[in-house]
């Protein structure tokens, strides 16, 4: 019992930084469902995405294994143009694969979306191979910073720059959708989008808006595990993208604070597993929660149960 | 015809509106004028909700012409006519359930760019219902049915519109709320704001608005002052039976 | 004239021609190419290929009749597939040392796959579609991640080493061993598994799941059990892809985690959707253009996923229905305007129905049942409470047998409410409801019609891309009880049943005369006119033998002839068939002409009953429609 004791502030740390990325992942997932009702199964490979742009960033500006920059510009430069690029083919598939189905039978979005996923997934194998690419961040943080120690937990400066960075951006998230005017169209869209339309609100624009936010916060979820893990490959997107649906089933889908803490649950739930079980079946805790959660209570922890009109 | 009419706000000149291959309304006539509240009445599927729609451009017009202040606005997306001065309180009035009351009234004036005249509006919304005012900072949906209507209101007026439409006001609302709904349309519409108004409870529109046309699965079959429309007694004939095309299938004739 | 051959013209449907020796041929030629198939294959590789695409048509059709014929996004479909695999992997290896026959091996392996597959199926199956495919795709990953985590403490799956070298096949003392006996031996499981993708899709179960597809709600609401017909098509696909994965693993001679991966279940989907979900010659076609195409595009390898990806992305959005095309899309080409007012097509068959016709209208006149005193239907104190909003509060009433009793009252006075307790869409919050002295409160939409109630719509719900004959089969679902063995086999009694079900439907069309027969009877429902589209519910209702029908707005959006016409049925289903009523009607003149007695209800409550000249005299009717004159 001790030694899970003396584990337990090292694993809410571990749990706590994993949960940011899945809530990062799970918002955009919660968003995009909010407005179009629709499963985005192509989420997953928009965060693989993020993670290989930063590390492309990453690899250009690095020398003979020196960055050539300041770590922190070269950081800022790797999230940010994760999320740019991102954000950008989440736009594309929203315009092209989604767009022109917004009518259409559901089963047919979704087998839309899950072409989607496929072909991105194997653009990038086809562009980058199948080899797992390494971020090489050795030089990005000097030797004394990589680690420190309270009492018995470690933290590593990685961690700790992940947390923040997360949390950050759902402060911003939180503060766009609650006081600047795009925001409170995007809730009112979500609500309601009849009556979003006679309020004037363009809601072909609030749509690519939700697509652009999600997928730029799941770019930079990806190349935050690439920083944390420094490794990226062109499947990662199916598994990640996995759990931050459950994340958001967690929460309760449609609900962005119900992702921010699903995620955050699920983060902390896997970690803890993992301290009685072996790791390799801390994806099957995450699974069973997900079969579990929506087979006993489908809307979720926030999500609220909407009656079914006939 | 003696003296100079105004430019009508809203106007239909013959206008067919079909629901995929059904048609709806056949031949439509009317126009509303500024300052006017003019009340569409009739019976269930009538038509009444088809003409709102075709406003708004939901509905598309087969035949005919929409006009608003004289320029024709046919085929144009909903958010083009609401551009143009154009607010509706929807059926069941559709506030956002999970904004507050503030932010509710905001998205009335989604459209408008003077963000401190925005401000004084919403000051003027809360002098004109001060209940709303109390709830702020309330979710829409914690609020009751009558002040729902009230925020409804409130927030199609902040778009500043030329016309209010509104889609059956009293619907859904217990008795003693549709009194009080209909003296807040009056108070509205007395404050300078035109309305056009949906409404099934003939009486009671009536007995507020200047004008009414009475609708009949989908032809206009009446239109008068309102005050005369409330005491012809073909008001009762239009809602609970028929006009020529019913009364053949009526009755006897039926083997 | 010649009206007997006119009359079996209209009376076999579709493809009927094709029953006959054309399709003999047709079997007689792909048995030869099968036979021959095998020895004409260049070299051993190829021979492969062959045998793999048999595998791959057997799997796609499995696939087709979950997400095809049901519509269920089934993402477990390919652990299914595994989970057979690996039971032969286990029980017929080296590696507990079980080594049973394969004749017990493959129906034990389909079988528990099926028992898995229920066992998923029942807990998931009520989500709805992208739930249900999340939790399938959360299923396939554990699997998965069992499958490569199994080797430690005791090593039963092999981990990511799989398991191979497997007891060779002996079927009853043939040896299945050489490339040619697995060529014949699959392919033959992939003919079977085709043959009763034919058979059930003709059938009752087939028409079902249809329906289901078409409109869950109304299929519901005509007698279909949805919950279990959608869990018998899960239970059918993984019992497909359980035996798939048995003869898989066998040819493979092994088993490894990655045979059963993400990938090849998107290739498994391309297959369905590329042939069109539900058409069964088209996903066999899919399946065969895809497992041989990638062979000549060998040096554009890298992208054959990614082309995966986008035949999904630019099918959706431009042709959902596959390559096939669906005999939907041809007709929708060269659709035939629906004139039935003015300028009339006319089939040939047409001149046989106006003969009946005139028959049906002196039969009209001859009024034969009247109101009895006997209760039919009886509901106690009856409440519906929306979330504090009561859209029908404390209602009781009695419907007379053979009465006609309309329900009016303005827009939201709970009148459709009514329409959804009685026939079991909700559970009413309080109250009882009877239906010839027998309680059916609570009672599930399609245990209602069995009951003996049956319902059309507001809003009409019929299944548009159904022909209007299949549209009215599906009424008949409820009195036939062929299960899916009985339709396979094609047992006697399923093929009386469905001879049954012919006629008795046909005798139903008949009643609305050339207005739903002739060449009607199979366009689908989408192209009738509005009118024909209503008339054709009230059809579909009176096809599962109910004798209480609720009629919800019959003469909605019907012109005034229209109105006339549909005014005078009503009258003739109670007076000639001996109907038995409830309807909500708005046209009042509608309501004056049909009723025995009227109801009005406002704010879900009953504030008049009576004769229709009691009720519309009544001040507080007036009041409910005009609105109270202002103080």
């Amino acid at each position: 019992m001790n030694i899970y004791l003396e584990q337990l502030p090292q694993q809410l740390i571990n749990g706590l930084t994993l949960g940011g990325v899945y809530a990062l992942i799970a918002i955009g997932y919660t968003m995009v469902y909010g407005i179009l009702g629709m499963l985005n199964f192509a989420h997953g490979e928009i965060y693989m995405i993020g993670g290989f742009t930063g590390w492309w960033v990453l690899h250009l500006l690095t020398r003979n294994n020196q960055v050539i920059m300041n770590s922190a510009l070269v950081i800022s430069l790797m999230i940010v143009l994760a999320m740019a690029v991102s954000g950008l083919v989440g736009i594309l598939t929203e315009r092209f694969a989604y767009r022109p189905l917004r009518n259409a039978p559901r089963i047919n979005l979704l087998l839309s979306a899950l072409g989607v996923s496929i072909f991105l997934q194997n653009l990038v194998l086809t562009y980058q191979g199948a080899k797992v690419r390494v971020f090489h961040i050795a030089s990005l943080i000097p030797q004394d910073l990589r680690v420190f120690h309270v009492g018995s937990t470690v933290f590593s400066f990685m961690r700790v720059m992940v947390i923040s960075v997360t949390f950050l951006l759902m402060a911003l998230l939180t503060v766009v959708i609650k006081k600047t005017k795009v925001g409170k169209a995007m809730r009112a869209t979500a609500q309601d989008i009849e009556a979003a339309t006679f309020m004037g609100i363009d809601v072909d624009r609030i749509v690519v808006v939700v697509f652009l936010i999600g997928s730029a916060l799941g770019g930079a979820a990806g190349t935050m595990v690439g920083l944390l893990f420094t490794q990226v490959d062109y499947y990662v997107g199916f598994q990640a993208g996995l759990k931050g649906f459950t994340a958001a089933v967690l929460g309760g889908i449609g609900s962005i604070y119900g992702a921010m803490l699903g995620g955050i649950l699920l983060g902390l739930a896997e970690s803890l597993a993992v301290t009685f079980l072996p790791s390799a079946y801390k994806d099957v805790v995450a699974f069973t929660i997900l079969i579990i959660i929506l087979i006993i209570r489908p809307q979720g922890l926030m999500g609220e149960k909407i009656p079914e009109k006939v | 015809m003696t003296e100079m009419t105004p430019t009508p706000i809203l106007e239909f000149e013959n206008v067919d509106t079909y629901y995929g291959n059904i048609q709806v309304l056949y031949d439509i006539n009317f126009k509303v004028y500024p300052g006017e509240l003019v009340c569409l009445l009739g019976g269930n599927a009538s038509g009444k909700s088809t003409t709102l729609k075709t406003i708004l451009g939901v509905c598309k017009i087969k035949k005919g012409t929409v006009k608003l202040r004289n320029e024709r606005v046919n085929g144009l997306p909903t958010k083009k006519i609401i551009a143009r001065g154009v607010a509706i309180v929807p059926e069941n009035r559709r506030i956002f359930p999970r904004m507050t009351v503030l932010e509710n009234l905001e998205m009335g004036a989604y459209l408008r760019s003077d963000k401190n005249q925005v401000k004084e509006d919403i000051e003027k919304i809360f002098e004109l219902f001060p209940r709303l005012k109390e709830r702020i900072n309330q979710a829409g949906v914690t609020l009751s049915g009558g002040e729902q209507q009230m925020l409804a209101m409130g927030r199609a007026l902040l778009s500043n519109p030329d016309i209010l439409l509104m889609d059956e006001p009293s619907m859904g609302l217990s008795p003693r709320l549709v009194d009080q709904q209909f003296e807040l349309i009056e108070k509205v519409n007395r404050q300078g704001t035109t309305i056009f108004m949906v409404e099934q409870n003939a009486n009671m529109a009536l007995s507020i608005a200047h004008r009414g046309y009475v609708l009949q699965t989908g032809s206009i079959v009446l239109t008068d002052t309102a005050q005369r429309l409330l005491n012809n007694t073909m008001m009762q004939e239009a809602y609970l039976g028929g006009t020529e095309a019913c009364e053949t299938s009526g009755g006897t004739k039926i083997p | 004239m010649n009206y007997e051959s006119n009359t079996a013209a209209a009376g076999e449907v579709g493809a009927v021609s094709w029953r006959s020796s054309n399709r003999l041929i047709l079997y007689g030629v792909v048995a030869i190419l099968l036979i021959i198939a095998p020895h004409v294959m260049p070299d051993s590789y190829w021979l492969r290929i062959y045998t793999m695409t048999g595998l791959w048509v057997m799997l796609a059709l499995g696939l087709n009749v979950v997400a095809g014929f049901a519509g269920l996004l089934d993402l477990a479909y390919v652990a299914f597939f595994g989970v057979g695999g690996y039971i032969f992997a286990l029980l017929s290896s080296a590696q507990f040392d079980i080594h049973l026959p394969f004749l017990l091996v493959l129906p034990l392996a389909a079988i528990c796959t099926m028992g898995i597959g229920i066992a998923l199926g029942s807990t998931s199956i009520r989500l709805k579609g992208d739930y249900l495919a999340i939790v399938t795709l959360a299923f396939a990953q554990i699997f998965k991640l069992l499958l490569l985590n199994l080797d430690s403490p005791i090593d039963i799956t092999g981990g990511v080493n799989g398991i191979f070298g497997f007891d060779p096949i002996n079927i009853f003392g043939l040896h299945i061993a050489s490339a040619h006996a697995y060529a014949y031996l699959i392919w033959l499981a992939a003919v079977l598994v085709a043959a009763g993708s034919f058979r059930i899709k003709a059938s009752r179960i087939g028409r079902g799941w249809e329906a289901i597809r078409e409109d869950e709600l109304a299929a519901e609401a005509m007698g279909v059990n949805t919950t279990w017909m959608k869990l018998m098509a899960f239970a059918g696909g993984a019992f497909v892809a359980g035996a798939a994965g048995c003869l898989f693993a066998s040819f493979q001679d092994s088993v490894f985690p990655n045979n059963f991966d993400f990938q090849q279940l998107v290739i498994v989907y391309c297959m369905v959707i590329l042939g069109g979900l539900g058409n069964i010659t088209g996903v066999i076609v899919g399946a065969v253009i895809l497992s041989i195409l990638p062979e000549f595009l060998r040096e554009y390898g890298a992208y054959r996923m990614m082309s995966y990806g986008l035949i999904l992305i630019v099918l959706m959005a431009l042709r959902p229905q596959g390559i096939m095309g669906d005999i939907s899309f041809l007709s929708r080409k060269q659709k035939r305007p629906d004139k039935d007012e003015t300028g009339r097509l006319r089939a040939s068959t047409d001149l046989y129905y106006e003969s009946r016709d005139h028959a049906a209208e002196t039969r009209q006149t001859e009024t034969q049942f009247f109101k009895t005193n006997r209760i039919m239907l009886e509901l106690k104190n009856i409440t519906q409470d929306f979330g504090g909003i009561k859209a029908v509060n404390n209602l009781s009433f009695v419907l007379h047998e053979k009465e006609v009793l309309s329900i009016i009252g303005p827009n939201g006075a709970g009148k459709t409410t009514l329409f959804n307790l009685i026939s079991g869409i909700y559970p009413p919050t309080q109250g009882a409801i009877y239906f010839e002295g027998a309680p059916i409160t609570g009672f599930k939409p399609h245990r209602v019609v069995r009951s003996g109630i049956a319902r059309t719509f507001q809003n009409l719900r019929l299944f548009n891309n159904m022909s209007v004959f299949d549209n009215a089969r599906v009424g008949r679902f409820c009195r036939t009880n062929a299960g899916p063995v009985s339709v396979l086999l094609n047992l006697p009694r399923h093929r009386r049943e469905e001879q049954e079900t012919d006629r008795k439907t046909r005798e139903i069309l008949e009643l609305f005369g050339a207005r739903l027969t002739g060449y009607r009877f199979d366009q689908q429902a989408m192209f009738l006119s509005y009118a024909n589209r209503r008339r054709l519910e009230i059809a579909r209702a009176l096809a599962t033998d109910a004798r209480l029908l609720l009629l919800d707005e019959p003469s909605a959006g019907m012109n005034p002839q229209e109105t006339i016409e549909i005014t005078a049925f009503i009258k003739t289903l109670r007076d000639v068939f001996g109907y038995t009523i409830l309807v909500i009607e708005h046209k009042l003149n509608v309501v004056r002409s049909i009723s025995d007695r009227v109801i009005a209800l406002d704010y879900g409550i009953k504030i008049a009953e009576g004769s229709y000249d009691e009720v519309a005299g009544n001040v507080q009717v007036i009041e409910a429609y005009l609105g109270r004159k202002r103080q």
